[in-house]
């Protein structure tokens, strides 16, 4: 017999410490601008995330059959069950819905977060504000909680859905190739594109765009520069226009520093239809966030609701944050009282009580008695319970 | 300033990266190939190199413990991972191609096909929709049709030397490989102004 599922781990006391200290900073930080925690189930139908092309595959979902023979899968994102709680429980509230979570996804693919099954998520979705405000609002507290989980420099890679589909429209002349040019700007793959450019005679703008595309990202400002030179549609213009306002106002907030602009940025989640973006910490590879704005989900359930949030990759922060060796975990003071005999241990536990009472962390133990577990606890002061 | 990693497949496909990066400007320790250490740091250049089991290249680039890797398209395409290609290095040039005995070419039977390469196969195959038994060997794949272990072989020819000498010919060419850059998708953005550096360094040298 195998004890070990691959993919899922044990999480022992040192590394939960630190993670609860983590939820802490996160939850603050989530409830100060207005967001209330819910729980969504684990267990979810499949018709749920079936049809939702982009999205993870169904078949790399875990699935489980109940009693009745249904299938259901265990969440593998919180967003779709966020969005389906608001649209058919919570529309006689007034909009907007803000919410937040800290729990666990599931995914049996390679995916984002490689090897690791189960995987936690905090995050934050805030439904039915469609004012690109909202946009700025929900860039802005991913940057602060990323601060506050002491990320040293954060930054926050952003990117359009809407104009990724109208960059593809302008340069897919046919559709059987379609899918070929997603994937080799996908993967910013020049070496492939420039074979592409060949063999489909590709010329002009056209050409300039796609020669272009693969090492087009970084500071917001040189970017569209050039972008404004490359692209030929008044929709693709508008969304600049657009990106270009989201860009100033971030500066103006004096966030500019830890902002990046990908006009190709892709995510795996099939339902982003408006800004998108994934946060990082510079010099590391860790993805830490990842977030951007679902317009159309809410349809599915039978309501409309504009709607923006992110999730931030708890496993992969606790990741960095070993890296560069930083400990979120607030000292407590550690007390062993020992005791020689009966008479003592009663006396012991009494006091242990009172100074439990006053927050302190108390154990209990006989003189002399687990020596070996006594220095390892590290107390900071040892009391003796009979005097 | 974090050191940018490389990871090099190990071979022949190293020494030409290291003349590469030596014609950039960048010093490579003289000892690189002769000495059994595993990392090499570069001091001028901010540059620690990993060298590795082609294979592994992929793998430590897809983990982001390598920012960069330096390795066949064969072995990219085996291993299919979610990386950024960047540059098409011109070196270790060489084909995908299906060979076989001359009389074996059309058959009417399911193919059996013995390669070193058994996940870019079976989704060339499913690509073209035709169902083959693959059988996963581990060197000297043109023994598999002159033994009988398989009809067909798919594997990596660079003059066809070998397959001519054994009595092979090609029955198809699949696709030109050589040597590519490539680099982990979330350092590409960490650690942009380094890599797009050594980038132009690397792309200057190429043109010389």
């Amino acid at each position: 017999m195998s004890a070990f599922v691959k993919g899922v781990r044990d999480i022992l006391p040192a590394e939960l410490e630190q993670r609860k200290s983590l939820y802490q900073i996160i939850r603050e930080v989530f409830s100060q601008e207005g967001y209330q925690e819910v729980i969504t189930p684990t267990l979810e139908s499949i018709e749920l995330y079936s049809n939702m092309s982009g999205l993870l595959a169904t078949d790399e979902m875990f699935k489980v059959v109940d009693e009745e023979g249904q299938i259901l899968v265990l969440r593998p994102d919180v967003t779709m069950p966020i969005t389906r709680m608001v649209a058919t429980r919570l529309t006689d509230l007034p909009a907007p819905y803000k919410f937040y979570y800290i729990t666990t996804a599931y995914q049996s693919g390679r995916n984002q977060s490689l090897d690791l099954r189960e995987k936690t998520q905090a995050g934050v979705e805030l439904i039915g504000r469609s004012d690109f405000t909202a946009d700025l609002e929900i860039i802005a507290l991913l940057l602060k909680t990323m601060q506050a989980a002491g990320i040293k420099e954060p930054l926050i890679d952003i990117g359009q859905s809407a104009l990724v589909e109208e960059i593809i429209k302008m340069l897919v002349l046919t559709e059987d190739k379609r899918e070929d040019v997603v994937e080799y700007l996908t993967d910013k793959n020049s070496v492939a594109l420039k074979e592409f450019i060949e063999k489909e005679k590709v010329t002009g703008q056209r050409k300039k765009l796609l020669e272009r595309l693969p090492n087009l990202f970084g500071q917001p400002d040189e970017v569209i520069l050039e972008l404004r030179d490359l692209l030929f549609t008044n929709q693709s213009l508008q969304l600049i226009d657009q990106l270009e306002r989201l860009f100033k106002n971030l500066r103006e907030l004096g966030l500019a520093e830890y902002i990046t602009f990908d006009p190709m940025l892709m995510t795996g989640q099939g339902y982003y239809t408006g800004v998108i973006f994934q946060g990082y910490a510079r010099g590391s590879n860790y993805l830490l966030a990842s977030g951007g704005r679902y317009d159309n989900l809410a349809e599915k359930f039978g309501e409309s609701e504009p709607a923006v949030g992110f999730a931030v990759e708890i496993d992969n922060i606790i990741s960095y944050l070993y890296d560069i060796d930083l400990s979120l975990i607030e000292a407590e003071t550690k007390i062993l009282i020992t005791y020689q005999n009966q008479a003592e241990y009663i006396q012991a536990y009494q006091k242990a009580e009172s100074m439990r009472q006053e927050g302190l962390v108390v154990e209990i133990l006989a003189v002399g008695e687990y020596e070996a577990y006594q220095s390892y606890r590290k107390f900071d002061q040892i009391v003796r319970g009979g005097q | 300033m974090a050191k940018l990693r490389v990871a090099m497949a190990k071979g022949r496909l190293a020494e030409e990266a290291t003349q590469l990066f030596q014609k950039a400007g960048i010093i490579i320790p003289e000892d690189i190939f002769s000495s059994r250490k595993l990392i090499f740091k570069l001091p001028e250049a901010d540059i620690e190199i990993f060298l590795v089991k082609p294979a592994d290249v992929p793998i430590y680039v897809e983990y982001g413990t390598a920012d960069l890797g330096i390795v066949g398209k064969d072995t990219l395409l085996e291993e299919n991972r979610s990386l950024y290609e960047l540059l098409d290095l011109k070196f270790g040039a060489c084909k995908f191609a299906l060979a076989g005995l001359p009389d074996k070419k059309k058959k009417l039977q399911q193919r059996k096909v013995a390669t070193k390469y058994p996940a870019f196969t079976r989704r060339y195959f499913r690509s073209k929709g035709e169902p083959v038994e693959i059988i996963k060997l581990n060197g000297s794949i043109e023994l598999a049709p002159l033994t009988g272990l398989a009809d067909t072989i798919l594997d990596i020819v660079e003059t066809g030397r070998t397959l001519k000498e054994n009595g092979l010919i090609i029955f198809e060419e699949i696709i030109d490989l050589s040597a590519r850059l490539v680099a982990n998708r979330i350092s590409m953005k960490t650690n942009k102004e380094q890599i797009d550096r050594l980038l132009n360094s690397i792309s200057r040298a190429m043109g010389d």
